[in-house]
């Protein structure tokens, strides 16, 4: 990878691993460094990561160990949603929704930060990030099974988390 | 109602989610759903929470990060070099490309005055030149390695011919750099002939 393959790849991931760092996390602040180090570190094995596509399975791996061990490291939960609520973009340009959509969004990101980690993490991939099961099997080198089995647990909990917070009727 | 029971029919429904199921579970998980207006809910709320999820935003990495984390990767390196130069073979190579290349300057340069040279010596040199020229326009736009490769391949060693033609032959065939002695390579070409006898009035 050369000094331009490797800003081209930057460019294309960075947000990505920045969104799944942070949600997972639940902390804008520390998903800035997790992202920063696991970019920094494509750029230290850069000669064993040929192509974007390769970067972006890298990475995202690099940035999910680095944020279980943070998370590994607190004592506490986290609390998920607000934080990463206050740096979203201002997307939500109709102002007659905007209210709602901002609560309805709200209430998914604190219903995913309250997830166990191992299983917000496989929802991020999966329902978030849009991966497929070979890289998620890639990145977190589990069994299929595994993963959907904490899949299947992290949807039918958030399922439940939106129906008591009341957005499902 | 089908006599599957609700737990199966919503373990089916995540399975389903996940990728199709065969011919016989799908009838079957569609024919609870059917009678099953609880189990119909539930899949119709995973189907809601899957679309809400895969609208959440994406969150933007600050473009004061991005900075950093190009100053600390790319900003600390020295200007790169092509691949293709760093690589001691293909160097070689783009030396042969450079020698040719220079060739006609070197035999007739101002150092000589041209009268001193024949008018079919320079039709020769101009030629040789415009050829030269041409081959090494074509591994520029062709790229990088590849390009001079096959510009060393199919036409450098055709119009250096002999010494020439072998050193190309091996630099392919070894993918190693020559000695730097044995680049003046030049020796059996009609312009380093013309320059031997240019003594010639």
């Amino acid at each position: 990878m050369t000094n331009d393959t490797y800003r081209e790849a930057v460019q294309e991931i960075k947000d990505r691993v920045f969104s799944y760092s942070a949600r997972l996390l639940g902390d804008v602040e520390e998903a800035k460094d997790v992202t920063q180090e696991a970019l920094v570190r494509l750029w230290e094995h850069r000669d064993s990561v040929p192509d974007t596509p390769r970067a972006r399975a890298w990475t995202l791996r690099t940035a999910h160990n680095l944020s279980m061990d943070r998370l590994r490291q607190r004592s506490a939960r986290p609390q998920a949603g607000e934080d990463v609520l206050d740096f979203l973009p201002s997307r939500l340009a109709d102002p007659e929704r905007e209210a709602s959509g901002r609560e309805s969004l709200r209430q998914i990101e604190t219903a995913l930060g309250a997830l166990r980690d191992s299983e917000r993490a496989v929802v991020l991939m999966r329902e978030v990030q849009g991966l497929s099961y070979d890289e998620m099997a890639e990145i977190l080198e589990l069994p299929l099974g595994t993963i959907k089995a904490r899949l299947h647990r992290g949807r039918e909990r958030l399922r439940l988390a939106l129906r008591d917070a009341g957005v499902r009727p | 109602m089908s006599n599957m029971t609700c737990a199966e029919a919503r373990a089916l429904v995540q399975l389903r989610m996940d990728g199709p199921l065969d011919a016989a579970r799908a009838v079957e998980v569609e024919r609870h759903l059917g009678g099953c207006a609880a189990c119909r809910a539930h899949a119709e709320e995973l189907r809601a929470l899957r679309e809400e999820l895969r609208a959440l935003p994406t969150l933007e990495f600050p473009e004061e990060a991005l900075e950093d984390v190009l100053q600390r990767t790319v900003g600390a390196e020295p200007l790169e070099r092509p691949r293709w130069l760093r690589t001691p073979w293909l160097a070689a190579a783009a030396a042969l490309l450079l020698a040719a290349l220079l060739l006609p300057w070197l035999a007739f340069g101002p150092t000589q005055a041209p009268s001193r040279h024949s008018d079919a010596e320079l039709f020769a040199a101009r030629q040789q030149l415009e050829m030269v020229l041409g081959i090494t326009g074509r591994a520029i736009e062709r790229g990088g390695a590849q390009g001079v490769e096959r510009a060393l391949e199919e036409e450098v060693a055709g119009v250096l011919g002999g010494t020439g033609a072998r050193v190309t032959e091996r630099i392919l065939e070894d993918k190693v750099a020559p000695p730097l002695e044995r680049l003046p390579l030049l020796s059996s070409t009609p312009i380093q002939h013309a320059t031997s006898s240019g003594d010639r009035s």
